[in-house]
């Protein structure tokens, strides 16, 4: 879909607020060739695709072999972008977005096409950053479309010939090996990058954060660790045919990027969990104690969606904390959980869904709050499991220093050790769930006020909208978004 | 089809903290729990021990054999990954080895690994056999135990067995063959399971311990000219003879 009234300040939406994490840049790159890897057909499996990053003097490449872009819609591809219904101005559901993050990173952006790498046959799509910024001081610029301004920032070249194939097959040759089975393809350059995305590359921690953010495989010695099984469970599909740690082949400077997660990071237990259906994940921790591990990085809450990383626990307590939904300080719980290490991954694509910065997950409907609750429902019992370990471990300590009050303390202590007991297999249980909620039935409909009985009749049929939406979409297989509601209307009537 | 098993989380009680009376009181066990027990005996150990026992010198020399040999299955248990859940335990008698859990998937981590040991102890000359049961077992310690599980190990090794071979118990077989595909892991013949003796030579598999420089190297050419030694001076022997013939065929098929 194409929207031909959308301002050109889109662009500084995405330039200036979007993405104020240079790191995202790898992302959206990365995801967009994941995206073109689902689009393959062919000879070539799922082991001959990869892509491929490096930097070279001031220059950041992201290439892949993937399907690349048909031909004929280099172009349109390149300068229109598919919106949502959403408010233009607020939620920004648009497709293709994540291509121009770049912008705010390097002068140029160029965009290489690579419709046939035997025959050299080679798109270019050019945006001028220098010509960005300078189109922004012009008055003009708040009443132009956005189109207009990607007339104005980008050129386009529908084949490229000359000197410039060997140019772009001088960057291409050393991993010609990517293309002997899979001859598409798409580049994409950064040129002349901005100094905050050169320290960001050459930061000590980079190369471990892309190995957070990136959907990678997991190391090959965790297949071989007693939990081995868990990491073979998330590499296969699961219901739905989603695999929650489906990875790609990514090399940064040509090294390939794993997990940074080692056998030496796992702890006393690994456990796998379900977030009701949204969800699967697998924690790990300690059966001493839930506290920080000096040297192990796996600590915290993170949550990925495709295998990408999503947000970490800095963003998802205080999250939880603004819906209420957690009884202690955001400080604490966000403490707390750096006791130990989870990896959540979003397997219900339909229901949860991240929002346009791709930092959160979008609050939009029951199916997200309940996500949220048995988020907060997880990370309470992990601070019950700290604190019953924290009581039963200071208890011991004290018994072994006052011996000679055996008899009276060991009931106390064999108490406290049955409380964390059962604490951490709480923690381990395989399944994530909550009570039901409180509002149900659980009031005299007639004693309430007019308000409160348009609440409550509002809360039951948004409730069984929501059921019967669920139900819709997993009995319906082909859909058609303009007559979407007409649709279901009819569906509900004969259901 | 998810397959992995959450780990039960068991803070022991503080034994430290019992008093001395409560430490020797008779009956304490704990009560019985299901699980598979492994016991393993060196064949021919106490006539090794007898013919050698004449002289100090090949005394000494068999006794460091079979030093190194035990020494080598410690070093591989304690990096063992599946030691490390404190749900496994592996211990030593005189010429017997034993290894108990709850899990099978960790005893099938236990087979793999004590299948690169027992070639390595095939390469000095020992041989093992053995048996595994799945049944109750009472413990009071991690050492002193008893349980029918024991018991149908022990039966499985000296009356099952007869070759040098690990015999695996229907129950067992079951659930290894539930858990994953194991197949490649264990012959049935005659309707008795049994680990293949040399399943690690068919094809390269990873062991599961998590430092891979204690793995030592095991030279197949002495193992197989060890069975055909001991093929040679067992030839009037017809009960121990049959014992190297097998081996050898199972190493044929093994190393095609």
């Amino acid at each position: 879909m194409l929207t031909e009234n959308v301002g050109a300040r889109i662009l500084n939406i995405i330039t200036e607020s979007l993405y104020d994490k240079p790191i995202v840049v790898f992302r959206e790159y990365v995801q967009n060739s994941a995206d073109s890897f689902s689009k393959i057909d062919g000879e070539a499996s799922k082991e001959d695709l990869s892509i491929q990053i490096w930097q070279k003097a001031n220059h950041l490449y992201f290439l892949d072999n993937g399907r690349g872009i048909e031909q004929n819609r280099f172009e349109s591809a390149m300068i229109k972008i598919a919106s949502s219904h959403k408010n233009k101005e607020i939620n920004m559901g648009y497709k293709g977005i994540g291509r121009l993050s770049g912008i705010s990173y390097c002068n140029k952006l160029i965009f290489i096409n690579i419709c046939s790498y035997s025959k050299c046959i080679f798109q270019k799509y050019v945006i001028d950053g220098d010509k960005y910024n300078e189109v922004k001081n012009d008055e003009k610029y708040y009443e132009m479309g956005f189109s207009e301004l990607m007339n104005e920032i980008g050129s386009y070249d529908s084949e490229i010939k000359g000197s410039e194939i060997d140019e772009i097959q001088n960057l291409l040759s050393p991993r010609q090996k990517m293309f002997e089975k899979q001859d598409t393809g798409f580049l994409v350059i950064l040129e002349d990058i901005k100094p905050i995305l050169k320290q960001t590359i050459e930061g000590s921690k980079f190369f471990n954060e892309l190995g957070w953010l990136l959907p990678v495989k997991f190391k090959d010695e965790l297949f071989q660790s007693a939990a081995c099984q868990l990491f073979i469970d998330l590499s296969e599909a699961v219901e739905g045919g989603i695999v929650p740690a489906k990875a790609y082949d990514i090399h940064f400077n040509n090294i390939q990027i794993e997990r940074p997660i080692g056998s030496g990071a796992l702890r006393d237990y690994e456990c796998k969990s379900n977030f009701g259906k949204y969800a699967v994940s697998f924690h790990s921790f300690s059966r001493d104690k839930i506290a920080v591990q000096r040297g192990n990085d796996f600590v915290g809450i993170k949550i990925y969606i495709d295998n990408m990383l999503l947000c970490d626990e800095t963003e998802i307590v205080p999250m939880l904390q603004r819906y209420g939904l957690i009884s202690h300080t955001a400080n604490e719980l966000v403490q707390t959980v750096k006791g130990l290490g989870v990896m959540i991954y979003i397997t219900d694509k339909v229901n949860i869904s991240s929002n346009a910065r791709r930092t959160f997950i979008e609050i939009a409907d029951d199916d997200s709050l309940e996500f949220l609750r048995l988020l907060a429902e997880f990370i309470e019992t992990i601070y019950s499991a700290r604190y019953a370990l924290s009581r039963f471990s200071s208890a011991k300590k004290l018994l072994e220093e006052e011996k000679d009050k055996l008899e009276v303390d060991r009931d106390k202590l064999e108490e406290l050790r049955k409380n964390a007991n059962d604490a951490l297999r709480a923690l381990a249980r395989a399944e994530i769930v909550i009570d039901s909620l409180e509002y149900e039935d659980d009031f005299d409909f007639g004693k309430l006020n007019e308000i409160e009985q348009k609440q409550a009749v509002k809360r039951k049929i948004s409730k069984e909208i929501n059921s019967k939406t669920r139900e819709y979409l997993s009995q319906t297989t082909t859909f058609d978004y303009d007559n979407a509601y007409e649709d279901f209307k009819i569906w509900l009537l004969s259901n | 089809m998810a397959r992995y098993i959450n780990p039960i989380p068991n803070l022991e009680s503080d034994k430290e903290t019992k008093s001395k009376i409560d430490r020797e009181a008779v009956g304490d066990y704990k009560d019985q729990e299901i699980k598979y027990f492994v016991f393993i005996d060196a064949l021919g150990f106490k006539q090794a021990f007898f013919d050698n026992g004449k002289s100090e010198k090949s005394s000494k020399e068999l006794s460091e054999k079979y030093s190194d040999v035990f020494y080598y299955y410690f070093e591989l248990m304690n990096d063992a990954n599946f030691m490390m859940t404190n749900e496994c335990y592996a211990g030593q008698t005189s010429d017997s080895l034993y290894f108990y859990t709850s899990r099978a998937d960790w005893l099938v981590d236990f087979i793999i690994l004590f299948s690169h040991f027992n070639m390595y102890a095939m390469e000095k000359n020992i041989f093992f056999r053995g048996g595994i049961a799945k049944g109750g077992l009472s413990y009071k310690e991690n050492y002193q135990f008893y349980g029918d599980s024991v018991i149908k190990a022990y039966l499985l090794e000296s009356e099952i067995a007869k070759n040098p071979i690990i015999s695996v118990d229907q129950s067992t077989f079951e659930d290894i063959i539930k858990i994953g595909d194991y197949k490649w892991l264990i012959r049935t013949e005659h309707e008795r399971h049994y680990i293949k003796p040399f399943v690690i030579l068919e094809e390269e598999r990873h062991l599961p311990v998590r430092n891979k420089e204690l793995i030592r190297e095991v030279k197949k050419e002495l193992i197989i000219e060890n069975i055909k030694s001991n093929k040679r001076n067992f030839e009037y022997d017809n009960g121990n003879f049959g014992k190297f013939v097998f081996l050898e065929k199972e190493f044929a098929i093994s190393d095609e």
